[in-house]
C-alpha cells in the first residue's frame, strides 16, 4: 500500500466552547499522489480540516499525520497551503512576493515554476493593488515554487474567470502528472473540480460522509427505479414516490434484481447531493480511505 | 529545517517593515544630531559666560552681569528642557516598542491572516515568533545604546546649572542597564499581548497601558529594591547627592514618627512645645548614597528581565497550544 | 527528446462520456484517419493536462487501455508511441465501402431523413451489429 499524504484520526477541532464542534471524529485516509475535492456546503469544516493539516491549528482532539509525520515543523517544507481568503504581505510587490518565497523556503524553492504562473502579472505592483484573481495567481506562484508534496488549496478557483481557472487548474494537473503532487482542493462547487480529481471527502456538519476514489464511490451506489417495493438490502440514501413509481439511490449490498429495478449510475454530483440531502445516510469510505487498524499508535 | 537560518525570516520582515524602520532610524540619526548640536551650542554659550567673568548667583557684584546671566539661564534651560524632552522619548521608546511589537508586528498578521503565508512556509511559527522579537530587540538596543550615551555625554560635556540628579527618572531610567530591561520588557510583553488579543488596535493600546504601567510603578518602588543606609540624630547634616527615600521624626525611645505630626504648628514656640508634647528627641533620614547606583539599576534590571522572561514563554506557550 | 507530440485532444465535459474514453476514442480516431502513424509520440501526460485541466490518472489510465489494445507502447522516459495503425483501407476517400456509405447518405438524404435522422438510424444497426463484441 503507498504512503497516505493525510491520515487523520478521531480529529476534532473547536475554537471554543460555546462554538461548537467545527470539525469532530474525523477518520480518514488521502493516500499519496491522489488529487482529491474537498467538498461540502459553507460552514462544513473544509477550511478547518485544511488549516489542521497545514498545521496552522492544534487539533482540539484526535491526531492529523500529514506526509507520515505529526510534527508539523518536520514537513512544513513540503507542504503549500493557499487559504480561502488568499492572504499575501500587503505592502510587498509580486516581485517581493517572490522574493520572500525564495527567502522562507531556501532549500526548496523553485523560481522557474513559481514565475511560470505569476508571469502575467505587474510584477512592480503592490499586492494590496491586486485584483481577486491575481492575488488567487500570486498565492498558487507562491505555493507551486515550494515543489511541495502536498498542496492544500481552499477554494482556489473562487476569485478566477473561466479562462484563468481553466489555465491554472492545468498547471497544478502538470505539476501533479511530472511530480505526483498530492493535491486537495475544496469547494462547494463539484463542478468546478470534477475533471481534475479523482478522490473524494465530501464533509458535511464536522464529519467525513464520503471518502475515497470517485470511480468506486460512483461504482458502489445505484440509482434504481420501478414499482415502489422494499430496497433491502441496499441501503438507502435518498427514496422519491410519484405515484406507483419509485426512484431511489442505493448503495448497493450485493447483486441488484434487475427484472424488478430499471439499473442506472449515478453521476458524482447527484450522489453528493443526495447525501448532503439526506444527513442521516451512514458514512462510506472506500478501502483505500481507511486508516489501517493500529495506526493510532 | 537545520539548514535554516533566521536570516530569510528576517530579511522578509526588514523588507515588509521597511517604512517603519526608515522612518525610525532616520528619526534616530536626527535625534543623535540634534543633541550634537545642541550640545555643541550650550558648552559654547558656557565658555561664553565663564568668559565674561560673570556669575550667576551675582556674587560678582556688577550690576551689568545680571543681564549676562539672565540670558545665560535661560539658554541653558532651554537646552536643558530638550535634552529631558529627549529622555522622556528614551524612557517612553519600549512603551512605543511594545505597542508596535504587539500591534503592527503580530496582530496585525493574526487579524489579516498573513500568518497563514507566514507560518505554511519552510520556517515554524516559533521560528517566526522569534525572528519578529530578534528584529526590534537588536535595532532598538542599539539605537537606545546610541541615544543614551549620546544624552549622557551631552549632559556631562558642560557644567549644567540644571543638571538633573542621579536618582531622577530622567537620569535614572535613561542609563545604564535598567533602559535595556525596559526595552526587552517591552517587546516580550507585546509579544504575549498580541498573541493573545489578536486584534491590532486592542492589542497595540493594552501593550503600551501594561508597559507604561510597569514603567511608572517602578518609579516608586525603585526606592525600596536596595536597603537605604540611614542617619538619624538631633539635627541631620546630609550630604549633596544624596537620594532622600525617607524622612521623619524620632521619638526618645527611638520610634519613628510621621514627619508632618509638627508640621502645622504656626509659631517656632508651637512647634516646641508640639515637639515636646509628641516626645520628639531627633529626626532620622533613609537615603541612597551614589554609590547605591549600580545595586539598584542591577536589581531593577534583574526583576524586569525574569517579568520579561515570564511574557515571552507565555508567549511561547500560547503560540503552540493554539497553532502546534 | 523526441520532438512535439502529434496530436491535441479536446475534452468536453458535457458529453457525458467519460473523460478516458473520449481520448481513447479520439486516439483511435486519428489512428483511422491517419493523422496519427507508427512511431508518433502521443504527448505525454503533462501536456495533455496543461492544456485540458483533467485528472494525470486519467490520461494514463487512457493510454494504458490504448496500450492493452496493442495500439502504443510506453516507452519508459521516452514517452507513448502509436505502434501499428488502425482500421484499414476502408476508411481512405477512394475505398470502395466508403463510396458505398457515401451512396447510401446521399440516398437516404433524398428519402427525406435529415442528419439527425441518419445518425440515429446508422448507430442502432451498429449497435445492433456489434453488440457483443468486446472491440466495439
Amino acid at each position: 500500500m503507498k504512503g497516505a499524504a493525510i491520515e487523520a484520526i478521531g480529529l476534532g477541532m473547536t475554537y471554543g466552547r460555546k462554538r461548537g464542534w467545527a470539525l469532530r471524529d474525523c477518520s480518514f485516509r488521502l493516500p499519496t499522489g491522489r488529487i482529491c475535492a474537498l467538498v461540502g456546503p459553507n460552514g462544513a469544516g473544509k477550511s478547518t480540516l485544511l488549516a489542521l493539516a497545514a498545521g496552522l491549528l492544534r487539533p482540539t482532539e484526535g491526531t492529523v499525520r500529514v506526509l507520515g509525520s505529526d510534527d508539523p515543523d518536520g514537513t512544513r517544507a513540503r507542504i503549500a497551503y493557499v487559504s480561502q481568503d488568499k492572504p499575501l504581505y500587503p505592502q510587498l510587490t509580486v516581485a517581493d512576493t517572490l522574493w520572500a518565497g525564495a527567502q522562507l523556503n531556501p532549500a526548496v524553492w523553485d523560481r522557474a515554476a513559481a514565475d511560470r504562473v505569476a508571469a502575467p502579472l505587474p510584477q512592480d505592483a503592490r499586492v494590496r493593488t491586486l485584483s481577486g484573481g491575481q492575488r488567487t495567481r500570486l498565492a498558487l506562484a507562491l505555493a507551486l515554487g515550494k515543489r511541495p508534496d502536498l498542496m492544500l488549496l481552499d477554494e482556489p478557483m473562487a476569485d478566477l474567470d473561466p479562462l484563468a481557472r481553466h489555465q491554472l487548474m492545468g498547471v497544478l494537473m502538470a505539476e501533479a502528472a511530472e511530480h505526483a503532487t498530492t493535491i486537495v482542493m475544496s469547494s462547494h462547487i463539484l463542478t468546478e473540480l470534477e475533471g481534475a480529481c479523482d478522490y473524494v471527502l465530501l464533509v458535511d456538519g464536522g464529519r467525513v460522509r464520503l471518502g475515497g476514489e470517485s470511480d468506486d464511490i460512483v461504482a458502489a451506489h445505484a440509482v434504481l427505479t420501478g414499482r415502489a417495493r422494499d430496497l433491502a438490502p441496499h441501503t438507502v440514501v435518498e427514496a422519491r414516490t410519484t405515484g406507483r413509481q419509485l426512484t431511489a439511490l442505493v448503495r448497493t449490498e450485493g447483486p441488484v434484481d434487475e427484472l424488478a429495478w430499471e439499473v442506472t449510475e449515478p453521476s458524482l454530483e447527484d450522489l453528493l447531493l443526495a447525501h448532503l440531502r439526506s444527513p442521516d445516510a451512514p458514512p462510506l469510505l472506500t478501502p483505500s480511505a481507511h486508516v489501517p487498524e493500529g495506526a493510532a499508535a | 529545517m537545520s539548514t535554516l537560518t533566521f536570516g530569510g525570516p528576517v530579511r522578509v520582515l526588514v523588507r515588509r517593515h521597511r517604512l517603519t524602520l526608515r522612518l525610525a532610524g532616520g528619526l534616530a540619526l536626527a535625534a543623535v544630531l540634534g543633541m550634537a548640536a545642541l550640545t555643541l551650542r550650550s558648552s559654547r554659550v558656557s565658555e561664553v559666560f565663564v568668559a565674561s567673568g560673570c556669575r550667576v548667583d551675582g556674587a560678582d557684584g556688577n550690576r551689568d552681569c545680571m543681564q549676562v546671566a539672565r540670558n545665560y539661564l535661560v539658554s541653558m534651560a532651554t537646552y536643558n528642557s530638550l535634552f529631558d524632552d529627549v529622555a522622556v522619548f528614551l524612557a517612553a521608546l519600549p512603551v512605543l516598542l511594545s505597542a508596535f511589537v504587539a500591534g503592527p508586528l503580530i496582530a496585525r498578521e493574526l487579524e489579516s491572516g498573513t500568518y497563514k503565508v507566514s507560518w505554511t512556509q519552510s520556517v515554524s511559527p516559533a521560528r517566526w515568533l522569534t525572528a519578529q522579537l530578534a528584529v526590534p530587540a537588536v535595532l532598538l538596543t542599539a539605537g537606545t545604546a546610541v541615544l543614551s550615551s549620546v544624552l549622557y555625554w551631552a549632559q556631562s560635556y558642560s557644567d549644567n546649572p540644571y543638571a538633573s540628579e542621579w536618582y531622577t527618572w530622567k537620569v535614572f531610567a535613561t542609563t545604564g542597564t535598567v533602559p535595556f530591561a525596559y526595552l526587552v520588557l517591552g517587546l516580550c510583553v507585546g509579544a504575549l499581548a498580541g498573541l493573545l488579543i489578536r486584534r491590532t488596535v486592542l492589542a497595540l493600546t493594552v501593550s503600551a497601558l501594561v508597559t507604561g504601567a510597569v514603567i511608572t510603578a517602578f518609579t516608586y518602588l525603585r526606592g525600596g529594591l536596595w536597603p537605604p543606609r540611614t542617619l538619624s540624630g538631633r539635627t541631620l547634616n546630609p550630604v549633596s547627592d544624596i537620594w532622600w527615600v525617607d524622612v521623619g521624626d524620632l521619638d526618645s525611645s527611638g520610634r519613628r514618627l510621621p514627619n508632618d505630626l509638627c508640621s502645622t504648628a504656626g509659631t517656632e514656640e508651637s512647634r516646641l512645645r508640639c515637639m515636646a508634647d509628641q516626645d520628639i528627641v531627633g529626626h532620622y533620614l533613609d537615603y541612597h548614597p551614589a554609590s547605591h547606583f549600580w545595586p539598584l539599576q542591577l536589581v531593577e534590571t534583574g526583576i524586569l528581565l525574569a517579568l520579561a522572561a515570564l511574557a515571552l514563554a507565555l508567549a511561547f506557550r500560547v503560540l503552540r497550544r493554539r497553532h502546534g | 527528446m523526441t520532438g512535439s507530440a502529434a496530436v491535441e485532444f479536446r475534452i468536453d465535459r458535457r458529453s457525458g462520456v467519460a473523460t478516458y474514453l473520449q481520448i481513447v476514442h479520439q486516439t483511435k480516431q486519428a489512428l483511422r484517419l491517419g493523422v496519427l502513424e507508427p512511431g508518433d509520440r502521443l504527448p505525454t501526460a503533462r501536456e495533455v493536462v496543461e492544456a485540458t485541466a483533467i485528472n494525470p490518472n486519467t490520461v494514463l489510465k487512457a493510454y494504458r487501455e490504448l496500450e492493452r489494445e496493442g495500439l502504443v507502447e510506453a516507452r519508459r522516459g521516452l514517452g507513448t508511441f502509436v505502434r501499428r495503425t488502425l482500421g484499414s483501407a476502408a476508411v481512405t476517400t477512394d475505398a470502395p465501402l466508403r463510396a458505398e456509405l457515401t451512396d447510401w447518405t446521399r440516398r437516404a438524404r433524398a428519402a427525406g431523413l435529415d442528419e439527425d435522422d441518419v445518425h440515429a438510424l446508422f448507430t442502432a444497426v451498429l449497435d445492433s451489429t456489434f453488440k457483443g463484441d468486446p472491440h466495439a
